[in-house]
């Protein structure tokens, strides 16, 4: 009996959305879609079904440095329907319409200046500038709260759970760079 | 410094912002809605709310109206949404990341309202459940006086929703206040330490004098040695040995009271580390599980350990040697003053060009120190981590890469180290040669006036004495920045956690209940933040004695529900009752030492099997514990260890088997004899046999005993007075386990679906 190698792709059954199988609609500022995809039935085994969804969720799996590849499409409950690989892989209108629902589903402010940091125990307090203005916002546990991801791009999360982003650390401003040097 | 200073004056004279009323509020943000969109005279306003993003996450100045019949946006000064109250079916806040959208359901479809960032969440939340209300109610929303925001009544600032009070108002003061409050019961001690430190001080002084006489009385003086000629020898020598006997006595003086200073400090010390680690550790008890699980067990561990020490050391060793130094330094410029006012001030002026390089290197330190702290702390969180998961380590043969992970957290610790230390070295002796400047002057005036013999040797003697007297407490106090620094440090890690409100705490009227166990949920809701709600509006009873099977799928809220029955959380919204009183009106340790529990972890502590039952009861006899191990099914495999009940487990003890641990467990439960039990995949880990003969056992003890299981092996709860099947956080069905397979609905579907399963294997 030939005894052949089973890789983990051929066992895993995970339906990557592409153009041929997909189709997302854009209406009141939310995302629909409709499409065929992988369903398991009770004995779990894998057919390909038509489903249609009247809103669906994005939700990327890597959200810190794949920002337009692998994104989960999820349905009401956060059930997954499908992943995106590649945005890119869709028609210039589509891809448009995933990345506006990625930016109404993910609101990170990039800070392109820090002002001011004070610390007091334990809980820091910032002053910053952002592409939207200037914010103020505090963080509990400093350290903790900014996630280093790479060489220098930073996330920072504050105690209501708002979300900023430092692109680049090293090309803040020298002033910005003593504020929060005491915590990168 | 200037700009310091003129700062100063500025927060003192500027006029503070004042919290805005809900009436100015209300007037500011209607005068931004243009007149032509809608008419005043006609429609009255309930409610106005402002927001900040539209619903594509632009930036935008919202104004959300609530009329008697409608709801309607205004974005920029142009009209957006316009709704019929009456048409929308629901509300609902979802949650994104990093902003939050009130949104509104109509024909199955939700439509977004407005949205905000995630500091207005909670808001958000309340007033949708505002509008559901009314929805219920077929009223429409009376005026909503909620604010937007809390503002602090002091300084106008928006105050974080987790610190409940305003830290920007809250000083260095108030957290040496604090600390005054560990140290108050060992006050009288610590004046008596720094008597005897200043005692110290009198009998340090007391040698330069001493010696001046020996010198210029008996060494230098040629009338003596005249006297002597004279036949005066006797009397010369007598008052010789007793200038040498008050030498000797200065130093037994020294002696003693060194060593009642050193045996003070000592217990004051101990006393205070005590005091001060059982007052943490009770804290970090006290604490929520989230406020816990925030931190790692290594920083909690250092708190408790390094940071305490260095607090207990800077009391009581570095703050009454202060104080010596300080009075040391008073009476030398005084004794100096009184000889010669010129070479004082000569010897004096260096101190404050000193001490303002002190102050600058200060403010410099303290931040390179607070980064040596972090990095101290998270080498040492690196190695917890390994050593708690030193198996998995093991298993997937990672140990190259641990240690590369641990030798990278030391290495920048050490550079960090190497860094500050170097700066240090460099900075401490130039500032010690800044204050020295001072002795050249002292060389050139003690050399002349002794030429001129105007000054004996003794008196230049006693004088250099003095002046090198001076350079040490000064000298000590150039050092005194980084101690200040450290403990600093550490004290503001200490108040992070002494200062952090109890997320659940006891009720100031609660009291102690004898539960009979009658458990009532109250349209309970339950979120651990602001992402969302885990369990939603929750209505279930469990009558006293009754089983209650909690099934549903993974991660759907069955533990978040026992947790909440334990009250290791409270509710968001609604309550929960044990015998129709509020959990939250019952004390935490009348609640818990009644409810047993058996959960996923199970966890042992080091000591012998026998530690780890009676754990659950204190002063609990040996029959006790053996007829608890025997109804858990553990007895059976204790009594084959060579120790029996005697043998050591946990860390560096015997290894149980995961299924034996999970019998010592139910053991611990079982001994306290609780009048609720909680069972969280109690058996989960058992085999068919031995969970078939811990069922039989527990089957016996639940009678007349409240019980909460959960188990996805559903045939352990064959036995249950009533299933709960909990779905999307909702309760989706309830009944007997026949009534549930009738209903072919969700539970149907599990039991199908492990039907399956069993016959595959």
């Amino acid at each position: 009996m030939e005894n052949k190698k089973v890789n983990l792709k051929d066992v895993v059954k995970v339906t990557y959305l592409t153009p041929q199988n997909a189709h997302f609609e854009e209406k009141n500022s939310f995302l629909s879609f409709k499409g065929t995809v992988l369903k398991p039935d009770e004995n779990y085994v894998y057919t390909e079904t038509e489903v249609e969804y009247k809103r669906v969720f994005l939700q990327r799996n890597f959200p810190h440095d794949q920002l337009e590849k692998y994104i989960s499409v999820l349905d009401e409950d956060n059930v997954e329907i499908g992943i995106i690989s590649d945005i890119s892989l869709f028609d210039e209108e589509t891809a448009n319409m995933l990345k506006r629902e990625l930016h109404r589903k993910y609101y990170i402010l990039k800070i392109t200046q820090v002002y001011s940091v004070k610390e007091k125990y334990g809980f820091s307090y910032w002053k910053a500038k952002t592409e939207s203005g200037d914010v103020s916002f505090t963080l509990h546990d400093t350290s903790r709260s900014i996630t280093k991801v790479g060489e220098d791009r930073l996330f920072i999360s504050d105690v209501d759970a708002n979300r900023y982003e430092i692109e680049s650390f090293t090309a803040l401003d020298r002033k910005s760079r003593k504020c929060m040097e005491l915590y990168i | 410094m200037i700009r310091r200073v003129l700062g100063k004056i500025y927060r003192k004279i500027r006029k503070k912002p004042q919290p805005i009323s809900v009436a100015e509020m209300r007037a500011r943000l209607l005068s931004k809605i243009p007149n032509d969109l809608w008419d005043r005279e006609k429609e009255t306003v309930l409610t106005v709310l402002s927001y900040t993003l539209d619903a594509d996450n632009n930036g935008t100045d919202g104004v959300l109206l609530f009329t008697e019949n409608r709801i309607r946006t205004f974005e920029n000064g142009k009209a957006c949404t316009d709704i019929l109250f009456d048409d929308v079916d629901e509300f609902r806040q979802n949650t994104y990341i990093g902003v939050c959208a009130l949104e509104y359901k109509k024909d199955g479809e939700y439509i977004s309202i407005c949205r905000g960032k995630m500091s207005q969440a909670e808001f958000w939340g309340n007033v949708c459940k505002m509008l559901n209300n009314c929805k219920q109610k077929g009223t429409f929303p009376k005026e909503y006086v909620e604010m937007q925001h809390k503002i602090c009544p002091k300084c106008g600032q928006q105050i974080p929703k987790r610190t409940g009070v305003c830290m920007n108002c809250v000083d260095k003061k108030a957290m040496f206040g604090e600390l005054w409050q560990i140290v108050k019961p060992f006050k009288f001690k610590l004046i008596f330490a720094s008597f005897m430190f200043l005692a110290a001080v009198g009998v340090n002084l007391l040698f330069p004098k001493i010696n001046q006489i020996l010198v210029d009385g008996y060494i230098e003086n040629t009338d003596m040695k005249n006297s002597i000629a004279a036949g005066q020898g006797k009397e010369v020598l007598f008052m010789f040995l007793l200038v040498l006997l008050s030498m000797f006595g200065a130093y037994i003086l020294q002696y003693v009271v060194s060593v009642i200073r050193n045996i003070m400090m000592l217990h004051i010390g101990t006393d205070l580390i005590i005091s001060l680690r059982k007052k943490i550790f009770d804290k970090i008890q006290q604490m929520s599980l989230s406020s816990i699980s925030r931190r790692t067990t290594g920083e909690l561990i250092r708190r408790v350990t390094s940071d305490t020490a260095q607090v207990e050391n800077f009391i009581s060793g570095q703050l009454p040697n202060l104080l010596n130094q300080v009075f040391l330094l008073i009476v030398i410029t005084a004794i100096l003053f009184s000889y010669d006012w010129k070479l004082a001030l000569v010897i004096i002026i260096p101190v404050p060009i000193a001490a303002v390089a002190m102050r600058r290197f200060w403010a410099f330190t303290h931040k390179i120190y607070h980064k040596q702290w972090e990095a101290d702390s998270k080498a040492s969180s690196v190695l917890f981590d390994i050593f708690s998961g030193i198996r998995v380590v093991k298993s997937y043969g990672t140990e190259d890469k641990e240690y590369r992970r641990y030798e990278q957290a030391i290495h920048k610790e050490m550079e960090l180290q190497i860094k500050n230390e170097t700066l240090y070295c460099m900075i401490h002796p130039f500032l010690g040669f800044i204050l020295q400047i001072g002795s050249f002057f002292l060389l050139y005036y003690t050399a002349s006036h002794m030429l001129d013999q105007t000054m004996t040797y003794g008196q230049a003697s006693q004088f250099v004495s003095y002046v090198s007297y001076i350079y040490g407490p000064i000298g000590w106090l150039a050092g005194l920045p980084r101690i200040i620094t450290r403990t600093y440090t550490s004290l503001v890690k200490l108040f992070d956690v002494l200062e952090e409100k109890p997320a659940v705490s006891d009720d100031e009227d609660a009291i102690d209940l004898t539960i009979n166990g009658e458990i009532t949920f109250n349209n309970v809701s339950f979120g651990y933040d602001e992402t969302g709600d885990v369990l939603k509006h929750i209505n279930l009873t469990v009558k006293p004695g009754e089983m209650v099977g909690i099934v549903g799928r993974s991660g759907v809220g069955k533990s978040t529900l026992i947790n909440l029955v334990m009250r290791l959380y409270d509710v968001t919204d609604g309550d929960i009752q044990i015998d129709g009183v509020d959990i939250r009106k019952i004390s935490q340790h009348s609640l818990r030492s009644q409810i047993g529990a058996v959960l996923q972890e199970t966890f042992l502590f080091s000591g012998t099997v026998y530690n780890n039952i009676a754990y659950a009861k204190p002063g609990c006899t040996h029959q006790e514990v053996i007829e608890a191990a025997k109804l858990s099914g553990a007895h059976d495999f204790i009594v084959k260890l060579p120790d029996a009940y005697n043998t050591k487990v946990g860390e560096k003890g015997h290894t149980l088997s995961g299924g034996e641990r999970q019998r010592v467990a139910i053991a611990r439960a079982l001994l306290r004899d609780p009048k609720i039990l909680i069972l969280d995949e109690a058996t989960a880990s058992l085999d068919t046999e031995t969970e078939k003969s811990i069922q039989d056992s527990l089957e016996r003890l639940i009678k007349d005993r409240t019980t909460i299981a959960i188990a996805h092996r559903l045939s352990t709860l064959r036995n249950a007075t009533k299933l709960v099947v909990l779905d999307k956080g909702t309760v989706a069905e309830v009944g007997t386990h026949e009534e549930l397979l009738q209903k072919k609905g969700i539970y149907y579907g599990l039991v199908m679906a492990q039907r399956r399963m069993s016959k595959i294997t």
